[in-house]
């Protein structure tokens, strides 16, 4: 279970976020919904170490972890899929997914390997080719692939949906949605289009200027239709 | 037409050593964005610690070894405790220092070896192998030369693509941050990465020096050839760095050879200076394929 309690950060005399708090348990998904510049980026970099924390908690499964080096937190089981996809586009489809799992001395990669090729069938035909020639829908897939590689416990996922076709979008957020089931995951999923998030989400908050405004179901938020004008625009 | 062959296979063999002091600057740029002006130096501090051993009668292989030891030693610890410090601060802060280690070295090298010139024991021949009845211009040493660096090519390669700590490191020179994201530790890789380019500079400067001889400031006119070399091969790409300075030591050996080897420096300024106008991406830079 990933809690996050009272959270801040700032970029400079900037505060970007502010006082954040939410909780995800295993097999559940949050998500994290909000306008251009809420801090929903912010949020996941703040959580992953890229962004020093100004003050807050978090913790996985009660240990606490924020103001660790990135290195460390990802080595706790913490997986952060960047926004633009984050796939390493030099490295071969193989390397990238064979890196995901790098610090873990004690997986099968070959069979971890070939369950992420079952996952995501275009990857495999792929497998020997450079990220750059991929598709963005194939680079997001290899995103995710190589976030599972190393068996997360939580699962934190920026933009997800960012440049893909509907139908695309669809199909991730289904297969998200089954995985989280499947792997006991912690997922916390942030996105702007929240609609299609909000299909997915067990819970949702809303962030607007670095708070959390709303912090509910995703069933209630979804069918609030004044939250949903006022800050979600559907 | 003896005399071009003569200098063609010459070119091959100075090249290989421009190749591996571009090697150097190559596996610092790409993972820091860092010129490494110190190269010279660092390469020219570990051949004296060579010859000072091979002086007090170690074995001269043994000798080379401790030379590439240190000066992979040497290049760990600047950039653990010189250069990173400066990392997060803009990019002329970090050629200053590196300017800055290259004086030190240099200085360093002077007060405890003294400014004088020196020569450096080759433990092959350095006289023209014998074929039929004609003296060729190529020796044992620069097959040496030939042999090692082409070892040390393979080795390299083998490291980079085929084994774990190969693809943490290009992972951490290619996108630092996601590589953090996937729990690698990028800091030691830089530092792994500054030592395997200063020890690579370390055999340029043992193999330079039965040549050009050994003073304080003597490695920089190869730093200025292999510079050019990286330059041409793209400052990112190991094998750029091998064709580049190829390229370099045969066109080099060619204006030495047929228009007076005072022109050699000019030379390679030449050359530089009509690939940064013609490409100024380098030959083989991945960048250019990144724009596809």
């Amino acid at each position: 279970m990933l809690t996050v309690e009272n959270l801040s950060a700032s970029y400079g005399p900037v505060r970007a976020l502010s006082e954040v708090s939410l909780a995800v348990e295993r097999s559940r998904i949050t998500a994290v919904l909000g306008a251009n510049g809420a801090g929903k980026t912010t949020l996941l970099r703040t959580l992953t170490g890229l962004v020093p924390a100004a003050s807050g908690k978090a913790s996985l499964d009660g240990v606490e972890f924020i103001r660790r080096p990135a290195e460390d937190i990802a080595r706790m089981g913490i997986a952060h899929v960047p926004e633009g996809r984050g796939v390493i586009q030099e490295l071969t489809v193989e390397e990238n997914l064979r890196l995901g799992a790098i610090w873990r001395r004690d997986i099968d990669v070959q069979a971890k390997m070939a369950w992420v090729y079952e996952l995501f069938e275009p990857l495999k035909p792929r497998a020997g080719k450079p990220a750059f020639t991929l598709s963005g829908g194939e680079r997001q897939m290899l995103a995710v692939g190589r976030a599972l590689m190393a068996e997360p416990k939580a699962m934190l996922l920026d933009e997800p949906s960012l440049g893909l076709a509907p139908l695309v979008v669809a199909s991730i957020m289904a297969l998200l949605r089954r995985l989280c089931d499947e792997q006991g995951l912690s997922v916390l999923l942030v996105e702007q289009n929240a609609r299609s998030a909000l299909s997915v989400a067990d819970d949702a908050v809303v962030l607007s200027l670095g708070k959390v405004v709303v912090s509910d179901s995703a069933e209630k938020i979804r069918d609030d239709e004044e939250l949903r004008h006022h800050y979600l625009g559907f | 037409m003896s005399n071009f062959w003569n200098f063609l296979l010459i070119g091959v063999s100075n090249g290989l050593v421009y190749s591996l002091v571009a090697l150097g600057i190559v596996l610092i740029y790409r993972s820091t964005r860092v010129i490494n002006f110190a190269l010279a130096a660092m390469a020219m501090f570990s051949t004296f610690i060579a010859a000072t051993l091979i002086d007090r009668n170690v074995p001269y292989f043994v000798a080379f070894l401790a030379a590439m030891v240190f000066g992979f030693l040497l290049g760990a610890v600047t950039e653990r405790f010189v250069m990173r410090p400066v990392e997060s601060k803009s990019p002329l802060n970090a050629v200053i220092v590196a300017i800055g280690m290259l004086i030190f070295l240099e200085a360093m090298a002077g007060v405890i070896w003294g400014a004088k010139l020196r020569n450096f024991p080759s433990y092959f021949s350095l006289i023209g192998l014998k074929i039929g009845g004609t003296r060729l211009a190529i020796s044992d040493f620069d097959l040496f030369i030939v042999a090692v660096v082409v070892v040390l090519l393979l080795a390299l390669s083998v490291l980079f693509r085929y084994t774990k700590l190969g693809l943490m490191m290009r992972a951490s020179a290619f996108a630092p941050e996601v590589a953090r994201l996937l729990g690698v530790r990028v800091g030691r890789m830089l530092t792994l990465g500054w030592g395997l380019a200063c020890a690579a500079g370390a055999v340029a400067g043992l193999l330079a020096a039965p040549k050009v001889f050994l003073f304080p400031n003597n490695m920089d006119g190869v730093l200025i050839f292999g510079f050019t070399a990286a330059i041409i091969g793209g400052l990112d790409s190991p094998v750029g760095a091998l064709v580049g300075g190829l390229l370099t030591g045969v066109a080099l050996s060619f204006i030495g050879g047929y228009l007076g080897s005072d022109l050699e420096t000019v030379g390679a300024f030449l050359i530089l200076v009509v690939v940064l106008m013609a490409r100024p991406e380098g030959i083989f830079s991945s960048m250019s394929a990144r724009r596809v």
